[in-house]
């Protein structure tokens, strides 16, 4: 088997069943305690009851096992509400019938699979569906490394080992990098996003070389954001995932690559408005929701959001028809190009979310009558207007500065310090601790924004979307119905105010204000998976895993 | 020769006057004041203002300037502000406000047989849901003319609200398949007396000066709350 022929088209088939291709399969996933990989294995395992088996390649983290991380995930996440609802008592031993756990690592050579593991897999699987992934924008770059690129490799090394398994690996939009405008649905290995023809393994090897440098973490960071500005990706997220495309697309296997651009809130599936973890909407809305007003982004700016159910079902019908050998090398899970939202009406409907909300009795009187009525404005943030961040910050430390030279005792008559010098002095104190925190939140402010300032200021990209639109309209009506692109019949008002901003509200902004997010209640008896055994004979006394 | 189906009988409405009361603040004021930057929700008002102003001031030949003033200051505004400001500023005046007098005079016609028609004079975004909250089979209103997702502040043609004409509501009546003889009309603003004197059974809720002596002097029922 060759490398991939990463721009061809598909030609064009027969309509696609998904249920039917998916019927009777075998698959591999990692990174299912993940926001995307979590609603899509709750999706198939919800829709698609007929496949044959999934297993789950999962750490065990602070759990046990990996098999008792993944029935925590099971139990207690929203990811998998339809199935408890569906399964009831039940889901222990539907999920059992369906899911084995294998404790790995996708940072370990295999993934951390013993060999006998690995040649128990290698004749049934037919997929391996790899959506693991480091999502922070900086991280230390020997964990994006480890996960991103090494991650990626080990899972295409997986994949080989296997008689026939293709891979359908996540990755995303921005692996595009500075260079803004239309973005194709293609991949060219070595060819850098601006422009420059690049040596991949000499590239992984210099980040493999960061990545092992001992010592201070921002140093690391330092040395790989030089190395992916000089190739044109923004930061260490990037230019990991789009290093972990073109070191795949040099594999020997067959490759197909899912790329969603900003993945949010579900718009059906596990329910409307569910989210993970802080993407990249929700702290941007706590900027807009805090007295920041002026908000440093390009109002003509394509903003591409994607639900994560569009993101879970157009995987799903990738995965079908990668499996019939029809799929495309790339799939753009993107709406800038059919359905666009701009940078400044995210901004507005921002400001109308917030505006609702503050309109309700939990607001109180002053965010009703005052702040409500202050809309926030996008402005350009390389211009230094009145209420600039960093003009911002030298204010602070200016005031701060002038009260902490004044000496009241000097300046007052003494009668009237006598009188009123106590309570000046504490409040001087009170004003001057306040400028202080006034001046650290603004730095961290500041900080966020430059995070994502590529995204909403700097460049403007058009993520291409023909194949997922293609694929769309080569499913058949059952498939549409369950399976069919979301992207392009979404209404952005309705999913602004009824499904994103209510979503963030309750699932992102409590862990942005350093709360918990709710998880569902612990089912009653506690759910426990039962692994079947080796064999038919052996399954009657199939072993307990969990708990 | 066979039967000819009758043509159908409408009840025209004009929303404001007859169906609702005059809000404490005009939706042009209201949309203006909440422009999404304070500049503009300030300087725009002023358009508000002297529009209001003309219209109290007495009568004025071209009552479409009166209009077009008052909304202009909504030049600028996204489509999809002028949508939530639409739904809040019917559930803040225009749903409070409805007549009583009005929605009997509603149900006997539907009850009656008639289609309910409803004119209005503030823009769609604001009286849409009125007509899901009375099951109105037909609304004319003012609509904002978009550029982009950006209000113009230009109103489309025709407008409501402004002296309707006689010949406008017979192409409308045509189009419809609607006998204007058999049809009601109901108005509340000297505005609307062309509209009453081309429908067959016209009426005056609450009128204003001018109407009332329109209404005296053809005849014409008025109803007073």
């Amino acid at each position: 088997m060759g490398p991939t022929n990463l721009h061809a088209l598909p030609s064009p088939g027969a309509p696609l069943d998904v249920a039917t291709t998916l019927t009777g399969r075998t698959l591999l996933v990692t990174g299912v305690t993940g926001f995307v990989g979590k609603v899509w294995l709750s999706q198939l395992l919800h829709d698609l009851p007929s496949v044959a088996k999934v297993y789950v390649l999962a750490r065990a983290g602070d759990h046990p096992t990996a098999a008792d991380r993944f029935a925590r995930v099971a139990e207690r996440s929203p990811a998998f509400r339809p199935l408890r609802e569906r399964h009831g008592r039940g889901l222990g031993a539907f999920l059992a019938e369906r899911v084995e756990v294998l404790d790995g690592d996708v940072s370990q050579p295999l993934c951390g699979l013993a060999p006998d593991t690995v040649a128990r897999l290698a004749p049934e699987l037919d997929a391996v569906v790899h959506f693991a992934g480091l999502t922070d924008f900086a991280p230390d770059p020997r964990l994006a490394f480890d996960v991103n690129v090494l991650g990626a490799g080990h899972v295409a090394d997986l994949a080989a080992a296997t008689e026939h398994a293709l891979l359908l690996h996540c990755s995303t939009c921005f692996v595009a990098g500075t260079t803004g405008g239309h973005v194709a649905e293609a991949l060219t290995p070595g060819l850098a996003p601006n422009q420059r023809a690049y040596d991949v393994a000499s590239e992984v090897a210099a980040l493999a070389e960061i990545a092992a440098r001992p010592g201070d973490k921002k140093a690391r960071v330092a040395a790989a954001m030089e190395r992916a500005a000089a190739l044109g990706w923004p930061n260490i997220y990037t230019y990991t995932k789009g290093l972990a495309e073109h070191l795949l697309a040099l594999r020997p296997i067959e490759l197909t690559v899912i790329r969603p651009a900003i993945v949010e809130c579900a718009l059906r599936y596990p329910f409307s408005g569910w989210n993970e973890g802080i993407n990249t909407t929700g702290p941007l809305l706590w900027l807009l929701r805090s007295p920041f007003r002026h908000f440093p982004a390009r109002a003509d700016v394509h903003y591409d959001v994607v639900p994560v159910d569009a993101v879970s079902r157009g995987a799903t019908a990738v995965l079908a028809a990668a499996l019939r050998d029809e799929a495309a090398p790339v799939y753009q899970l993107a709406t800038s190009h059919s359905n666009p939202v701009t940078v400044g009406r995210a901004i507005e409907l921002a400001n109308l979310s917030i505006r609702k909300d503050l309109a309700t009795q939990k607001a109180s009187r002053f965010q009703r009558l005052v702040v409500r009525h202050l809309d926030t404005v996008p402005v350009d943030a390389d211009h230094e207007h009145a209420f600039a961040l960093p003009r911002l910050q030298r204010y602070a430390k200016g005031i701060q500065g002038l009260l902490g030279g004044l000496d009241l005792q000097a300046v007052l008559p003494p009668s009237a310090y006598k009188l009123v010098g106590k309570p000046l002095e504490r409040h001087k104190d009170t004003a001057g601790f306040l400028l202080e925190h006034a001046h650290r939140s603004f730095g961290r402010v500041q900080r966020m924004l430059d995070l994502f300032r590529p995204f909403i200021h700097d460049t403007d990209w058009i993520f291409a979307n023909d194949h997922v639109r293609a694929l769309d309209l080569r499913l058949t009506d059952a498939s549409r119905a369950t399976f069919g692109w979301l992207g392009d019949g979404i209404d952005w008002r309705d999913y602004w105010l009824h499904v994103l901003y209510p979503g963030l509200d309750l699932w992102c902004m409590p862990r942005l204000d350093g709360g918990d997010i709710p998880e569902d209640p612990p089912m009653s008896p506690p759910l426990t998976l039962v692994r079947p055994a080796p064999d038919a004979a052996a399954s009657a006394s199939a072993q307990a895993v969990s708990r | 020769m066979p039967d000819r189906p009758n043509p159908a009988r409408a009840a025209f409405f004009r929303v404001e006057g007859t169906l609702v009361r005059p809000a404490s603040m005009p939706a042009p004021a209201y949309f203006t004041l909440n422009a999404q930057q304070v500049t503009p929700r300030l300087t725009r008002l002023g358009g508000a203002a002297l529009a209001t102003g003309l219209k109290l001031a007495g009568p004025l030949k071209d009552q479409q300037v009166v209009h077009r003033l008052a909304w202009m200051g909504l030049r600028g505004m996204s489509e999809d502000r002028l949508a939530v400001l639409g739904d809040e500023y019917y559930h803040r005046y225009v749903l409070p406000n409805l007549k009583p007098v009005g929605l009997e005079l509603l149900e006997d016609a539907r009850r009656t047989g008639h289609r309910v028609v409803l004119l209005s004079d503030d823009l769609d975004v604001v009286v849409a849901p009125l007509k899901a909250y009375l099951k109105a089979d037909e609304l004319l209103s003012n609509v904002m003319e978009m550029d982009r997702g950006e209000a113009t502040g230009r109103l489309r043609d025709p407008i409501i609200g402004a002296t309707l004409s006689g010949q406008w509501v017979r192409a409308f009546a045509t189009d419809r398949g609607l006998d204007l003889a058999r049809s009601r009309a109901y108005g509340a603003h000297h505005a609307d007396g062309l509209l009453l004197s081309a429908i067959g059974q016209p009426c005056v809720v609450d009128p204003d000066w001018r109407l009332r002596r329109l209404a005296k002097d053809h005849d014409w029922p008025i109803v007073q709350s």
